[in-house]
């Protein structure tokens, strides 16, 4: 298993150049001269130059990769042409908002998505697996841009009763410590925070779920009905063991594997729904911190943000099929 | 894997392929059995419905709209769905049921474009790559690795922000993100058929790489090719909503669906029909897509039913 995991460790580093090449590559493929394009028609040939400077863009694209490289490695993401904040500083501080939002959102989704998938497979053809299959056909077409804005539009606007945006209400007090608020709030006993908190994540929180909850449920199901017609959950049943033991401890145990993928792979693209969810509730997260970015031309910002989400989204894949195997000792790598 | 259409016998000729007629009615009587199964299975059957209204509404959009997609009625704006108006009206006071039923041909444009790019280029890289192998299939296949180390979304953003906001632009980023897929399936699917022995038969009477690879090996990889391509199709127009929902695709006052939305969501206190409708019509179409799509895989090849 080590062999394996070191293995794999060595193979994702290619990848990872790949992704710094590619990542590296989008400035140079702005039509005509980035610095033109970031600092928009008026500026001055000085002005351009002095940016054009600053940014390396005069050197050889071998020489400006091998920086860019030398850069990343050392934790220097460069800083932000409009604010000229530190970018490695600003994602590590909106970081955790994206990744309390993320887990929130993929354990609604493997909660109810499993519990779904589960009941629509034992009680397969019944009016709740009709149901459930239907919502899950319907969620997995949603958009959620538009699924968020209905949402403030029913819970904020006209049933006031969840707040529409931000990640806490202005007044209430918090001291943070990893910046995970609720997390924050438990470690400090602040159960007001918490409980604001709390209701600040449940809409974008379902809205980012929506659709791995979908895929989630569905794909539990089929998971479920394959195992299900296997002779060891016969044989269960057929020696008197209770039904939810059966269900429970024999069959989602082994229908979870195709389940587990599923979430890996899911979890890495809600960071890149997380841009979409992020700005529409105005979540302090680095979704939203790369939308701004694009839409103020602060290339650098937005690289360096792709990069790191890239990164991650690597790395979790990774973990999946990692955990698989773990999982799962049948499965062989050659 | 998937031998789904012709499957000639060996042939006597690379240049002229003759196909026994026995395979061609049973090729003919494949397709028109999977037809069938689309047809009876209910959920595809709807998928096809809702495509076919989207097909025709962009067809007669002129003649179905009841005013102009982009004339302004400030007087009367943000008025709640009527007779007059059956949707409404958005901000500038123009008739959202008439955004909408234009909306409908850029939809179509968006999915047929952005898929388009991502289908030719994806198919092209993967066959390649499944047919040839070795170091070929190794540089083609860690472009895709690295280009699916990206979310998709997200990329498509990157892209746009370089090549700058437009209706064009975010197709063709739409398209780029969705070629990994097609690459991916097609290699899949040509590994299995190039070991096959017409292939063989092909090759060993001096039929030219180029000409087994789109002659043979590609049309046999039809089957997996639609159902990607009818499923990409609805994400297609989600993800390109989404670019113009974040102001980075369509551009004002193109009627586009995305747009719409992000045009509405600031009245979404007092007009709640300018965002509402416009996201219903996005809902029903990629949903009629992907009722399609898993329709298409499951009458087309019943060993990937789920």
């Amino acid at each position: 298993m080590l062999k394996y995991i070191i293995r794999r460790l060595f193979m994702l580093i290619p990848v990872l150049i790949g992704v710094s090449i590619l990542t590296f590559s989008l400035i140079h493929l702005i039509p005509g001269d980035p610095a033109r394009s970031m600092l928009g028609e008026k500026a001055t040939e000085a002005q351009l130059e002095s940016l054009r400077e600053e940014l390396g863009l005069n050197d050889s694209y071998i020489v400006q990769y091998g920086r860019f490289l030398g850069d990343i490695l050392q934790g220097d993401l460069g800083e932000s042409i409009q604010s000229k904040e530190d970018i490695a500083i600003q994602l590590l501080h909106k970081l955790p908002a994206t990744v309390e939002l993320t887990i929130f959102a993929m354990l609604l989704a493997v909660v109810i998505g499993v519990l779904a998938g589960v009941v629509a497979a034992v009680k397969q053809y019944s009016w709740f697996d009709n149901l459930s299959m239907t919502g899950a056909l319907f969620g997995v077409s949603l958009p959620i841009f538009w699924l968020g804005l209905m949402m403030i539009w029913l819970f904020s606007v006209t049933l006031n009763i969840l707040p529409p945006s931000g990640r806490l209400t202005a007044g209430v007090e918090l001291n943070t410590i990893t910046n995970f608020y609720l997390l924050d709030s438990i470690l400090t006993g602040n159960w007001v925070a918490f409980k604001d908190a709390f209701s600040h994540l449940l809409m974008p929180g379902l809205a980012l779920g929506t659709i791995p909850m979908a895929i989630i449920a569905r794909m539990t199901r089929s998971s479920m009905l394959e195992v299900m017609r296997q002779d060891y959950i016969r044989t269960a049943n057929a020696k008197g063991l209770k039904k939810y033991l059966v269900i429970f401890q024999h069959a989602l145990k082994n229908a979870s594997l195709p389940v587990l993928t599923v979430i890996g792979l899911q979890f890495g693209l809600l960071l890149g729904g997380a841009v979409l969810t992020e700005t529409i509730f105005s979540w302090p997260g680095i979704g939203r911190y790369v939308y701004l970015a694009v839409l103020g031309r602060d290339y650098p910002v937005v690289q360096s943000t792709i990069l790191i989400v890239a990164t991650i989204f690597v790395l979790i894949n990774l973990l999946t099929d990692i955990l698989y195997k773990y999982f799962d000792p049948r499965i062989r790598y050659e | 894997m998937h031998h789904l259409s012709l499957q000639p016998n060996p042939i006597p000729d690379p240049n002229t392929v003759n196909v026994d007629q026995s395979e061609q009615t049973k090729s003919r009587r494949l397709w028109i059995d999977s037809a069938m199964r689309i047809v009876k299975s209910k959920t595809s059957f709807i998928g096809l419905c809702i495509i076919l209204i989207l097909i025709l509404t962009a067809i007669f959009a002129p003649l179905i709209a009841t005013h102009s997609p982009t004339a302004q009625d400030i007087i009367n704006r943000y008025q709640p769905p009527s007779s007059e108006h059956f949707l409404g009206t958005d901000e500038l006071g123009r008739d959202i049921f008439s955004r909408i039923v234009h909306g409908s041909r850029i939809s179509i444009q968006i999915g047929v474009i952005a898929v388009g790019i991502a289908m030719i280029i994806g198919v092209l890289l993967g066959g390649v790559a499944g047919y040839f192998g070795r170091w070929i299939d190794q540089i083609i296949m860690r472009i895709i690795d690295i280009m699916m180390a990206f979310p998709s979304i997200l990329l498509a953003i990157a892209l746009v922000a370089v090549l700058g906001p437009g209706l064009t632009n975010a197709m063709i980023a739409v398209g780029i993100v969705g070629i990994p897929q097609f690459a991916r399936i097609v290699r899949s699917a040509v590994l299995s058929i190039k070991e096959t022995e017409y292939i063989e038969a092909a090759k060993s009477i001096g039929a030219k790489h180029g000409r087994v690879l789109m002659q043979h090996v590609l049309p046999n990889c039809v089957a997996p090719i639609i159902v990607q391509t009818t499923l990409s199709i609805g994400t297609a127009i989600l993800d390109a909503a989404g670019l113009s929902f974040l102001g980075l695709g369509a551009q004002p006052p193109t009627p586009e669906w995305g747009a719409m939305l992000s045009d509405g969501q600031a009245a979404i206190q007092n007009a709640p029909w300018v965002v509402a409708f416009p996201g219903l019509a996005i809902f029903f179409v990629v949903l009629g897509f992907n009722l399609l799509g898993d329709g298409l895989r499951d009458a087309l090849d019943p060993r990937l039913k789920q």
